[in-house]
């Protein structure tokens, strides 16, 4: 027991004089990792979580990178001839918006497609959306600033829709001024993250 | 010693002159600015690969089709002749440049607006191109043909020769063309002109 005693004591008088020994700069940052190590029971180093989704809603405009987009409805179909006519155990899915592009250049629709997905259903959706005029069924590949149209954002599923609510979602899409890995400045680019999500209610036409 | 010294000095006045060509000569400019000849409407514009034209400039609230398609701002349809000069020449951008040099991307709506032109050597070429714009796009409005589509980077026509068409609206125009109600028969593209496609 004595012996344990002394051995602790000798090692602890090692250990001061090897600290006592060290640079300010070296004793500051043992302390800081210290400190870090210490909290890590309560979440110190636990990575900080992501915000929430923001709630969408029917008739809330939100922003889809350089897009203002106000859903209306979700609409299921069995077609939408002339613009998207599936197979007949197929459907499509609609999201009947408005949508304005802000900023002043032009943009091309894919910066809206493809960050913007919906789920639920017990079915699968086929690839990205497709983007048409609701007032004439062509397809809308590029906006310019300060318009806004009644647009379709369509979907095809593998067969008809279980429920009464689809889950909507949009991805953050970010303007990225500089890029030196992709020399692609000047771009908006989409994040792996959720920046809307919203239950919105389906109605059915046949 | 002395020797390393003047070898320092001079390594270093190579770098200060360097910096000093980055900094104040435009190489960037030179390397990526397209080569561009200036037109008006109803004048030839003459690039290397080939002749653009612009024959006709219209305002409508509606481009007539199946259906037709009512424009969010108004569309700004630009009528144009084009000849490939010396061989097969695919011509895929052609934008608007406004008074405050903000760009507009041609719209597909209508049945029968172009986005490109696919020209044979030698025979001419009419396609309308249609602009949704909103009011203030049309002041002072311009058509930008070359061979390369519009991207953001505008990377796409670096170095080429570009047509810059001024359309010949002036500013006091701007409220009467908005006011317009007419709905407009765009053509059809091709190599027949408007005036024979219309008997």
């Amino acid at each position: 027991m004595g012996e344990n005693v002394a051995l602790g004591r000798g090692v602890l008088r090692r250990a001061r004089t090897y600290v006592s020994g060290r640079p300010t700069t070296q004793k500051a940052g043992a302390g800081v990792a210290a400190a870090l190590l210490a909290s890590a029971p309560f979440g110190g180093l636990a990575a900080v979580p992501e915000p929430p989704p923001g709630t969408l809603r029917l008739g809330q405009p939100i922003q889809v990178g350089p897009y203002e987009m106000v859903i209306d409805q979700v609409v299921e179909l069995p077609d939408l001839a002339p613009a998207v006519t599936p197979q007949p155990s197929e459907r499509v899915l609609v999201l009947d918006a408005h949508v304005t592009l802000t900023g002043d250049r032009p943009e091309y629709a894919v910066t809206l497609t493809n960050h913007v997905t919906v789920a639920g259903g017990g079915v699968e959706v086929e690839g990205r959306p497709s983007l048409y005029f609701v007032e004439d069924s062509s397809r809308m590949s590029g906006f310019n600033p300060g318009l806004t149209y009644r647009l379709a954002l369509t979907f095809t599923t593998s067969g008809p829709w279980q429920g009464d609510v689809v889950t909507v979602r949009t991805n953050l899409v970010e303007f990225r001024e500089e890029d030196r890995q992709t020399l692609d400045p000047d771009a908006w680019v989409g994040r792996d993250e959720v920046e809307w999500q919203g239950s919105l209610p389906l109605v059915r036409r046949t | 010693m002395r020797r390393t010294v003047a070898s320092a000095a001079l390594v270093i006045a190579a770098m200060g002159l360097g910096r000093l060509i980055n900094d104040h000569v435009p190489l960037g400019d030179s390397a990526d600015r397209p080569f561009v000849s200036t037109g008006e409407v109803g004048r030839p514009v003459v690039l290397d690969y080939a002749e653009v034209t612009v024959t006709a400039v219209h305002v409508t609230p509606t481009v007539m089709g199946n259906p037709a398609s009512a424009s969010g701002g108004r569309w700004l349809v630009v009528d144009t002749e084009l000849l490939a000069r010396t061989r097969p020449t695919l011509m895929s951008g052609f934008f608007l440049v406004d008074a405050q040099d903000h760009r507009w991307i041609a719209s597909t709506r209508g049945s029968e607006c172009a986005s490109s032109a696919s020209l044979s050597t030698g025979v001419r070429h009419y396609a309308s191109f249609c602009f949704d714009v909103p009011r203030r796009a049309l002041g002072g409005a311009r058509l930008v043909a070359t061979r390369g589509a519009w991207t953001s980077h505008e990377s796409e026509f670096r170095r080429d020769a570009v047509a810059d068409v001024d359309l010949g609206i002036a500013g006091s125009e701007v409220d009467d063309l908005w006011a317009q109600q007419e709905p407009l028969d765009v053509r059809e593209s091709g190599p027949v002109p408007p005036g024979e496609a219309r008997r």
